[in-house]
């Protein structure tokens, strides 16, 4: 007895696993397959590798690494509570500064998620690095029909917000959860973080799981709503247009983020990393555009995926508000995805059967995964229909669209 | 607060809306206002422009003749 007492002292886990509630066990052995499924599908390309390989080792490792462990209690030499469980990666719940102090010498991804990840630091390095990929002449080219698209792409941000209402949320929540349907991760965790604390994180897990799955999923509903006969369309040559130059498209960078600043400074963090993004590539200064578009960019996509991963514990899916926040994110983002679509149509009857319905699905912003997948959908169709240039205008413009909703959110709902 | 949730979704989309339109304006606005002014700042490709197409119109005016 007193040899297996000893076991249980060595291996902690299995000490947590023998007095734990079977519930709890259950939905760990759950959480870790999933991480596994996860990865799996990332490595196979079906969902996001960048995101999801990260995530879901995270998922696993958090899921398998808990045990008995009061780090406050025992930095501060004060009694231990030795039915406290705890990981030595993070605590997201910690409130008091004090304890803030002592978990950051403790806890390893604690000065990360303190620093960078739940004060938007992430969000908006994350948004340096897409502007530096963004090409803008794609919707200067096009602006009015890029925009028009890009607002019939936000349906699901829309009128998710009401429908979260009668699952009982508070409007705070409801925006929050609504966000998702403007398929941008970085807005859902600004968004989430200014607008309900409380629910950031079980909203952030959600919002990049489904954009991980929108990449293969989004496939199926253009298969669903558009007949084959219509993805296949090729768009018409455009007249020889003048071509835009980088001096023009930093003039429209620069406008465009004093303007929108302008409107909405609680979004103005957000508009003033895309826009310097777009600056730094327009200004052709190269040794900048390789330290965002590489180094931050897919340094802090790392970050989040591991941080997102680490945060997925048993206790966090467990929180009853949890289920509602998963049905109400991916009604958001297929209610965006139809809504694109539906634009794409509105544009195909008002140019006489000349413009391919399928680009309204790259006005759900996810930039550039949906501009992908509506032309990958389109290719296999017609091969010779080129669809990019058009799909990457309305891709842009959704990332400007989500943003003023998301600063119009922020100003309204008080 | 559905009632109230919906009104701040109509005025959100009404928002929406008429943002995206002054930045789309803004866009075509810009964009019409670069190119006057780099038109004049290279008279002489301007000028070229012009001299072929009155050079066009001649010979198609000849012609006619």
């Amino acid at each position: 007895m007193e040899y297996f007492s000893n076991l249980t002292e060595i291996f902690q886990g299995i000490d947590l696993l023998l007095k734990s509630d079977p519930k709890i066990v259950l939905v760990r052995l759950l959480l870790i397959i999933l991480g596994g499924v996860m990865i799996y599908l990332g490595k196979k390309g079906v969902l996001e590798a960048l995101l999801m390989i990260p995530m879901g080792l995270g998922m696993c490792t958090i899921n398998a690494s808990l045990m008995f462990f009061d780090p406050i209690n025992m930095v501060n030499k004060t009694p231990v509570d030795p039915t406290k469980v705890g990981t030595l990666f993070l605590d997201s719940t910690v409130a008091n500064n004090d304890q803030l102090m002592t978990l950051m010498q403790v806890d390893w991804l604690q000065p990360i998620y303190t620093l960078a990840f739940s004060n938007g630091l992430i969000a908006c390095l994350i948004f340096i690095g897409i502007g530096s990929l963004l090409d803008v002449g794609f919707v200067m080219c096009r602006p009015y029909v890029s925009m028009f698209l890009a607002v019939c792409g936000e349906m699901g941000t829309l009128l998710v917000l009401p429908i979260a209402t009668l699952f009982g949320m508070n409007l705070h929540e409801a925006a929050s959860i609504a966000l998702v349907g403007g398929a941008d991760g970085p807005m859902v965790l600004f968004g989430s973080l200014k607008m309900a604390p409380d629910l950031f994180v079980p909203i952030t897990i959600v919002a990049y799981l489904y954009l991980g799955l929108a990449y293969g999923g989004f496939p199926y509903l253009v298969k669903f709503m558009i007949p084959k006969k219509l993805i296949g369309i090729k768009m018409p040559e455009e007249k020889k247009a003048v071509p835009i130059t980088s001096g023009q498209k930093l003039v429209f960078a620069i406008c465009a983020c004093v303007l929108l600043s302008f409107l909405f400074p609680v979004a103005s963090p957000l508009f003033f990393s895309l826009f310097l993004g777009i600056a730094i590539r327009e200004s052709g200064l190269e040794k900048f555009q390789y330290i965002v578009s590489e180094l931050v960019l897919y340094g802090s996509t790392l970050m989040l995926g591991l941080l997102l991963g680490v945060l997925c514990d048993a206790h966090t899916i467990m929180n009853p508000k949890v289920l509602p926040l998963l049905l109400l994110g991916i009604l958001a983002l297929l209610l965006s995805g139809v809504g694109g679509l539906l634009g794409g149509y509105i544009m195909y009857f008002i140019t006489g059967g000349k413009y391919n319905p399928v680009i309204g699905i790259a006005a759900v912003s996810c930039v550039p995964s949906t501009a992908k997948v509506a032309q990958k959908c389109v290719s296999k169709v017609n091969p010779s229909a080129i669809i990019m240039p058009h799909a990457l205008g309305a891709n842009i413009c959704g990332v400007i669209t989500t943003a003023i909703i998301t600063a119009i959110y922020m100003s309204l709902i008080k | 607060m559905f009632m109230s949730a919906l009104k701040v979704m109509l005025e959100t989309l009404v928002l929406t809306a008429i943002v995206s339109l002054v930045v789309a304006v803004l866009i075509q606005l810009l964009v019409k206002l670069i190119h006057k002014i780099s038109a004049r700042k290279n008279p002489a490709e301007n000028t070229k422009e012009i001299e072929a197409a009155l050079l066009i119109a001649i010979a198609a005016s000849e012609q006619e003749q």
